[in-house]
């Protein structure tokens, strides 16, 4: 009950459901202007752009042309950010030259456009001065075409991070919670009224339980989020998270499912070891050097899973897949990118019981011994010691 | 007999905290645990509450071994701890939860001890916001609130002042009165002497006196006289070879006997010395406390 009253988890319940629908309202209501606007000065006699004509064809950027005297003040302007770049055409010895003056990233798809319409332009001109016939300049412009074929195509590249992250959040800070509270209860020595009234191993599940019903709590609101955002019409097609592609018709009951069980596991495995290691603190401040190996691990997790968005069939990701300690991030986001198996995840599921059930021995051992330990420093050695001890 | 200590052990990094003590308790008894600063009393304690395991040693109760569960038993820690975040009320309800009580028996006991306590204008508030004394109570609080059979009161009068101290001793009075079975470690001697029957006495974790608290002071090995006189007595008393400190216009002498105490009291008239009153009795805890653990 103390995690559901905290002020903490108020605010964050209140501030995910607000980032979840906020978001997608973002999404369907700022259309906005998002066209690469560009500036044209045109210095060459012989080549010019139909502004026009390529402002009507494109969706992705805005021409705008300029005269020799707005030059600078335009170089200006796309330092400010008022402008996306600015774009000199000029020539040498009959070769259309492209000057493109931008602020941090080029707009290259942009410039292939103007590149494209100036290259056309030129072999036009070189055609002509050098008599080629019409049928022989037409088969040079021919365009090689690539047809494509997805055989898994997914733009679930967004929601990877996006379920990446919010597991590795979640882990973190619920995980966090459960050490915080023993250790409070250690440093406030209400311990030593609990103890002699609750059996320690008792204690330690019902924190671990009790957070984690929080934190299912936090991963419901999530969901109600995107279920009101959804009802009311703004969960559209294209949408982007940080300039990544979302898919949400990936978003099936069957994949929140999978959520929810990597989640309740991932978080179990880690959150015994968070509370036994926090067992053997005397003071808070010691809490992070003992419970930092943890913070690693997960950290590690979180960027293996990362790596998933750009190559989930990598060693390194289908082989810490079956790593317990990476499987909950590791295997869920490969489930998302269309490339977990139905063996894969059965596997991984049974790793991670198997493995809960292995460390909660040894955890209750630790967690046992320690509760009742004060003293001045903890030191790693005195965790191998008091596994020992019980 | 209700609880048997049998050499009960606790060794720590090759120091012994607790060093083959054995000790009883019977049902309804008071038993005084006392000792100096790390003689091993509160490491006792939490064996016997299966705080601490022991190194060796049994702990037996009612004739088989102790099972804690079995026992409804209240401890007040030497170290006050409550939830410092959760109200003083919520924090007793749920103490009284965790020992089984239903809702009615936990509003009625909470209801009777605030009013026993004259804590009832704490009850909204926060723990970490009470005084040491006000947070003690509410320990007490939840020590008693279930009405358990053997309590344990771990130095349960340091930092209260002395109405809260007095308040504090009623309850045990009332405890006692009630035929609990206490353990009280206390540094306050007046209170184990007005409360304990038995005491044990401990240094760097053995015992070094124990039994009947009135038997011990009886056999002890001598007798204390108290002579209220502001004439100086030095040379009689110097005379009969006693040592004695002259204190506040009064003289406290120890002597073998109480013949002996007679035999002084007499020697002193004699020389007709002016006395306003004298006393002979029996040493006090503090004396034989000072002497056997200091």
């Amino acid at each position: 009950m103390e995690s559901y009253r905290s002020k903490a988890f108020k605010i964050m319940a209140v501030v995910m459901f607000a980032l979840i629908v906020g978001f997608f309202a973002a999404a369907h209501y700022i259309t906005g202007d998002s066209k690469s606007s560009l500036r044209v000065l045109t210095e060459s006699s012989a080549y010019k752009l139909d502004i026009d004509r390529l402002n009507r064809q494109s969706e992705t950027m805005r021409l705008e042309p300029i005269g020799r005297s707005e030059l600078e003040a335009s170089k200006e302007a796309v330092k400010n950010g008022d402008a996306d770049g600015v774009v000199v055409i000029g020539e040498a010895s009959g070769v259309p030259t492209v000057a493109y003056t931008y602020s941090q990233f080029p707009d290259l798809d942009a410039i292939a456009v103007i590149q494209n319409e100036l290259k056309s332009q030129y072999i036009v001109h070189v055609t002509e001065a050098k008599n080629i016939a019409p049928d022989a300049a037409e088969a040079l412009l021919a365009q090689i075409e690539v047809q494509e074929e997805s055989l898994n195509r997914t733009n679930a590249i967004g929601l990877v991070y996006f379920f990446a992250f919010l597991m590795y959040l979640f882990i973190t800070m619920y995980g966090q919670m459960v050490a915080l509270s023993i250790a409070g209860e250690k440093v406030s020595r209400v311990m030593e009224i609990m103890i002699t009234k609750v059996k320690p191993t008792t204690m330690m599940y019902a924190k671990v339980i009790s957070s984690m019903m929080a934190g299912l709590t936090q991963i419901a609101i999530v969901a109600a989020g995107y279920l009101t955002a959804r009802a009311m019409g703004w969960v559209g097609e294209d949408l982007s998270l940080l300039g990544m592609s979302i898919d949400v018709s990936i978003i099936t009951v069957k994949l929140f499912a999978f959520l929810v069980v990597y989640f309740i596991l991932g978080y179990s495995l880690y959150a015994i070891m968070y509370a036994a290691l926090s067992s053997i603190v005397s003071r808070i401040e010691d809490m992070n050097a003992v419970t930092a190996p943890l913070s690693v691990l997960l950290i590690a997790a979180f960027v293996v899973a990362l790596q998933c968005m750009g190559d989930p069939n990598s060693t390194t990701v289908a082989v810490s897949s079956y790593i317990p300690f990476f499987s909950p991030m590791v295997t869920f986001s490969r489930l998302v990118m269309g490339e977990a198996g139905t063996v894969e995840l059965l596997v991984t599921i049974a790793e991670l019981v198997a493995s809960i059930g292995l460390l909660s021995v040894m955890m209750n051992r630790l967690y046992t011994s320690g509760v009742m330990r004060y003293a001045e420093k903890t030191k790693w050695t005195d965790v191998i010691k008091l596994t020992r001890e019980a | 007999m209700t609880l048997q200590i049998k050499h009960l052990h606790k060794e720590y990094k090759g120091v012994r905290a607790v060093d083959g003590i054995s000790l009883e308790l019977a049902k309804g008894q008071v038993l005084g645990l006392l000792g100096r600063n790390g003689a091993g009393k509160t490491t006792t304690l939490k064996m016997l509450l299966g705080l601490v395991q022991p190194t060796s040693g049994e702990i037996w109760w009612e004739g088989k071994p102790l099972e804690r569960r079995a026992i409804n038993f209240g401890y007040l820690p030497e170290e006050r701890g409550l939830y410092p975040k959760i109200k003083v009320l919520d924090q007793l309800r749920y103490f009284g939860r965790l020992e089984g009580m239903s809702k009615a028996a936990i509003e009625s006991a909470i209801d009777y001890w605030f009013d026993r306590l004259e804590m009832n204008d704490y009850r909204s508030k926060l723990a970490g916001e009470l005084s040491k004394g006000n947070s003690q109570k509410v320990q007490l609080i939840g020590t008693l609130l279930h009405n358990p059979d053997f309590i344990i009161l771990d130095e349960p009068f340091s930092g209260l002042d002395p109405v809260n101290a007095e308040m504090l001793s009623g309850v045990i009075e009332q405890l006692v009165g009630d035929d609990k079975t206490i353990i009280l470690s206390s540094h306050r001697m007046e209170q184990i002497e007005l409360f304990c029957e038995n005491v044990v006495m401990m240094k760097k974790g053995g015992i070094v006196l124990s039994g009947k608290l009135s038997e011990i002071k009886r056999n002890y090995g001598y007798k204390v006289v108290k002579i209220e006189s502001e004439q100086d007595l030095s040379a009689w008393l110097n005379e009969l070879r006693i040592p004695f400190e002259r204190k506040n216009g009064a003289y406290t002498a120890q002597v073998a006997s109480a013949e002996r105490a007679i035999a002084v009291i007499s020697h002193l008239e004699r020389q007709s010395a002016a006395m306003r009153g004298f006393s002979v009795h029996e040493p006090s805890l503090h004396q034989i406390f000072i002497e056997r653990v200091g």
